[in-house]
């Protein structure tokens, strides 16, 4: 299998404990997860985007097939499109027992496949010989690809698709 | 209207001839919406050539994602798993092969006019101007409507429905006329002697020309336009053709219609317009829908054959 050979220098294996949780959780390790190019947060809001919650987070960048960021476009300019996994237990100020969001990502930044950034997607997508699983979100679909089965992620039941208004 | 697209990223991937395994968590036999988008991706997947798997993750009453089966299972059990996943079957009717198609009993072939006009479908009589496309037509609806013979073919015999959209009453009635006129004896073989030939007897005529079953409109003053069809053919249908289904649904019974001519009562540019048999499928496509048969009390799907002079 094709990997990328550009593995992180260890010492950027920077997450916190409760990514690490999460990651280890999930049958990833912190090696992976950041050649997947994913890194922790306290304040989502605060570190990477307004539009999203003062909570600690997992951000989960996508990448084409080609490794480079997928990028949507807001206010006049192109922004990398991230997935956030918060993490920790939110504070609900209500009566009414609420479902907590546990992933979040910016409005209008449409829908996308999620690649693990670690097979050169390239190849795969043109080897038919190649099988592929595909899997509701990125970190069964990363965890799939650490143990050597090309899987891509995709954000929602049918986030395969993408809907558009007006005639055929 | 909201439509969906395969995301272009996955659309840039070779799915012909691949394997491709799909793996929701393992609650999905207890969520509907999910079968259901798992249907979907499979023949997405499938119609554009891939081999579809859908992965069942064996679970002790707890939500099992395929992290979590990872987490409790080796690489191998993971193998041995998609190994046992049965094909999903394709989204798609598979080709026939030609052995196949050939031992296989179909109906014969039914005609109107044998070997001219199908029953059940769309015909087009095209002609220059003048050379007696019309003439012909009702000679043909005239033969049909009795189940006569009709230039040595046989007819089934059939109800019929005309619009003329150029020719009056009285210019139908002229030809109507002439063509009766020229209707010859047929000879048929006498029920119980199959050796000799009887004639027809010349007064079966008179019945033929008060035949009920032939029904027109000749050049009707509020107009004949059936459909207006734009160069993109978005068909929008005009009164005539409310008119025309309902004379069939008082028929009540699969009709020969005959609609004369195309330009008359289709209004569409000449030059830009779109295949003319399509078209004319999707507008009459309606009329033979639901043509209600009174007497089996239901609505049934019936094909109605017609010619467009």
């Amino acid at each position: 299998m094709a990997r990328n050979k550009n593995e992180p220098d260890e010492s950027r294996y920077i997450f916190s404990d409760l990514a690490i949780k999460k990651l280890h959780s999930s049958g990833v390790n912190e090696k992976n997860a950041s050649q997947a190019g994913m890194y922790s947060v306290e304040n989502a809001k605060e570190e990477v985007d307004s539009e999203f919650e003062a909570r600690p987070a997992l951000v989960i960048p996508y990448f084409d097939i080609h490794g480079k960021p997928v990028q949507f476009a807001r206010g006049g300019r192109q922004v990398d499109f991230v997935r956030v996994r918060y993490l920790g237990k939110a504070k609900v100020k209500s009566f009414i027992e609420k479902k907590v969001r546990r992933y979040a990502q910016m409005k209008g930044s449409g829908v996308h496949a999620y690649f693990p950034k670690i097979y050169d997607w390239k190849d795969i997508a043109q080897d038919t010989e190649q099988a592929i699983l595909i899997t509701e979100g990125e970190l069964k679909a990363l965890a799939a690809c650490c143990r050597g089965y090309p899987t891509i992620g995709i954000g929602g039941v049918d986030c395969f698709v993408v809907r558009q208004e007006g005639n055929r | 209207m909201t439509t969906s697209k395969f995301l272009p990223e996955l659309e840039a991937f070779q799915w012909a001839g691949r394997d491709v395994f799909v793996i929701y968590d393992s609650d999905i036999s207890q969520k509907a919406r999910v079968k259901e988008a798992e249907q979907k991706l499979c023949s997405i997947l499938s119609e554009r050539g891939a081999e579809t798997y859908k992965v069942r993750l064996p679970d002790d009453n707890d939500k099992v994602g395929l992290d979590d089966y990872l987490l409790d299972h080796s690489d191998d059990d993971l193998f041995d798993l998609l190994q046992s996943t049965n094909a999903a079957s394709p989204s798609y009717v598979l080709p026939k092969t030609l052995k196949e198609l050939m031992d296989t009993d179909y109906p014969p072939t039914q005609w109107i006019w044998e070997k001219f006009i199908l029953k059940g479908e769309v015909n087009l009589l095209y002609a220059n101007g003048g050379v007696g496309k019309s003439m012909l037509a009702l000679n043909l609806a005239i033969h049909c409507a009795s189940g006569l013979p009709f230039l040595e073919d046989t007819t089934t015999s059939t109800p019929v429905l005309i619009l003329f959209a150029e020719d009056g009453e009285a210019e139908v009635n002229r030809r109507a006329k002439a063509i009766y006129a020229s209707i010859k004896p047929v000879k048929k073989p006498p029920r119980k002697s199959p050796d000799l030939f009887g004639n027809t007897s010349l007064s079966d005529i008179p019945a033929l020309k008060k035949n009920p079953s032939i029904k027109l409109w000749c050049n009707p003053l509020e107009g004949a336009t059936l459909a207006t069809i734009s160069d993109t053919g978005e068909i929008t249908e005009e009164p005539r053709l409310h008119n025309l289904r309902a004379e069939l649904k008082k028929i009540g019974k699969p009709a020969f219609i005959i609609l004369d001519s195309l330009i008359d009562l289709f209004n569409m540019n000449e030059i830009l317009r779109p295949p003319v048999n399509s078209a004319l499928k999707k507008v009459l496509g309606g009329v033979n829908c639901h043509a209600k048969v009174p007497h089996l009390g239901g609505n049934l799907h019936l094909k109605l054959p017609h010619l467009i002079c």
